[in-house]
């Protein structure tokens, strides 16, 4: 069994916890874990947090690459071993992830995105929030859902992943409104709706997505951008006139021209959030 | 010691080691790193185009060094790549492309830092890349607003080349340039800059 047959598997399992939960709840909490779970249905989408580089050459157009087929691509460029160009990029951190990556065949072949439903998801990995529209299981791919980050809170030292505990928790697209209100029942009644989005895709923590189906420019229903990083984006503009640009700045510039060059032929709002 | 941990070359965002404390540096620049958690890290380094530097190129002296680096390594993957960063026309080409909310910022800014500074060529510079966008022509509101900026700009060069001008006794305010020139060749001058409005312009006028 795969972790998408394991998701599967587990459908019903998290709406049973969320039933329970509810049972327990006051009223009011009741109320509130309900409402939660229609935010999530209704808006929840999947997100994947790109620089502007890397949202540019998405939306021009380039493959979208999970490291493997990215090591692979250098490697048959440069004639250089995969798991040279793969040590030379993790560094470190490269055993841990070929460690948990080897604990299941699919984990090479798939890709990451988070649960969202509103703002600008987990902007340490880039402050273009590339927002996927449609639902992936009604485009005959296979998504799976986790609590948290596979590769952080799902990581065993001796066995590479915490499968045990993994295939207890994954859960299927049509489960993940009742995966989400579980992990977060307890801050959902002292948070404020406009902080659900927060709660659900932050820097701090979100609920991760892995489908075995590139993705692809056309699923984008929208790119959103956190205000300041906007502002600092256009303020580019600003400091052109009045100074001289570094390097950085140019290439920055210069990607956020052509990225919204293919979102404007693509018809995808560049939002500010 | 400044120490990168990982970078990418095509855009020179940066993981850093600095005092015992792990960050994030990200274009623009603003000489502010953002701290992360180090269990973001592995998820970081396999990010596209993130790389770990070679030996020689880890351990930097200062704040600035590295940012010097990843500034000439972007220079350098581009140019490899065969997409060379244009040497300018950022400004025109951002603004072409930009809102009108964030037209309206500019203008904000404009006003405030450049002709309320009396830096008067760079803000005409960027009002007439404002008043050449799409979303600036076609909005009244801002159109107006950039117009005025400009007027508000001519009417200050006439009122500095009217001081000139005006200064009818030259001879008297400047005796020795006056002794040394002639009045003649100095009225002409101030008229020469009157009519360009700007010192500046003084080429163009002439």
């Amino acid at each position: 069994m795969d972790i998408f047959q394991a998701a599967r598997a587990n459908t019903g399992r998290h709406k049973e916890q969320y039933q329970a939960a509810l049972e327990a709840a006051d009223e009011a909490t009741a109320a509130l874990l309900a409402a939660f779970v229609e935010s999530v249905l209704h808006d929840g989408n999947l997100s994947i947090n790109m620089r502007v580089f890397v949202a540019e050459n998405f939306m021009s157009g380039s493959p979208y690459e999970n490291i493997y087929e990215f090591c692979d691509r250098m490697s048959r460029l440069s004639g250089r071993d995969a798991a040279d160009i793969i040590k030379e990029r993790l560094g470190p951190y490269c055993e841990r992830r070929l460690k948990f990556d080897a604990s299941r065949p699919e984990f090479k072949l798939v890709y990451y995105a988070a649960l969202n439903i509103g703002g600008a998801g987990a902007t340490k990995y880039g402050e273009i929030c590339v927002v996927l529209g449609r639902c992936l299981e009604a485009d005959g791919r296979r998504a799976a859902y986790l609590r948290g980050d596979s590769l952080n809170d799902y990581f065993d030292a001796a066995a590479g992943a915490d499968m045990p505990r993994l295939l207890t928790d994954i859960c299927a697209e049509t489960d993940r409104a009742y995966l989400a209100v579980i992990k977060h029942a307890g801050e959902i009644p002292r948070t404020e709706r406009a902080g659900w989005e927060t709660l659900v895709c932050s820097n701090a923590s979100y609920i991760e997505a892995i489908f075995d189906v590139r993705p692809a420019k056309q699923e984008v229903s929208e790119i959103r951008v956190p205000v300041a990083s906007y502002d600092a984006l256009w303020d580019i503009a600003f400091a052109d006139f009045s100074r001289r640009l570094a390097s950085a700045e140019k290439a920055l510039a210069n990607d956020f021209i052509q990225l919204l060059d293919a979102a404007g032929t693509a018809r995808i709002q560049v939002r500010p959030v | 010691m400044w120490r990168i941990l990982a970078y990418c070359r095509e855009d020179g965002w940066a993981i850093l080691e600095h005092a015992g404390t792990t960050g994030l540096l990200r274009p623009p620049y603003t000489g502010q790193v953002t701290p992360i958690d180090p269990a973001a890290l592995p998820r970081l380094l396999a990010e596209p185009g993130m790389v770990c530097p070679s030996a020689e190129h880890q351990q930097h002296p200062s704040r600035r060094a590295p940012l010097d680096f990843l500034n000439a390594e972007i220079l350098r993957s581009r140019a490899e790549a065969g997409r060379a960063l244009p040497e300018d026309g950022y400004g025109p080409r951002m603004l072409a492309m930009a809102p009108a909310p964030v037209l309206a910022r500019m203008l904000d800014r404009i006003e405030r830092e450049l002709v309320a500074q009396g830096r008067h060529e760079p803000a005409r510079a960027a009002l007439l890349a404002v008043l050449s966008a799409p979303a600036g022509f076609s909005n009244p509101n801002l159109h107006q607003r950039a117009v005025a900026l400009m007027t508000r700009m001519d009417a200050a060069a006439r009122g500095r080349s009217r001081l000139l001008a005006d200064a009818a006794d030259f001879s008297a305010r400047f005796p020795r340039v006056a002794g040394k020139f002639g009045t003649e060749p100095l009225r002409q001058f101030n008229a020469a800059i009157s009519g360009a409005h700007d010192i500046f312009g003084l080429n163009r006028a002439a």
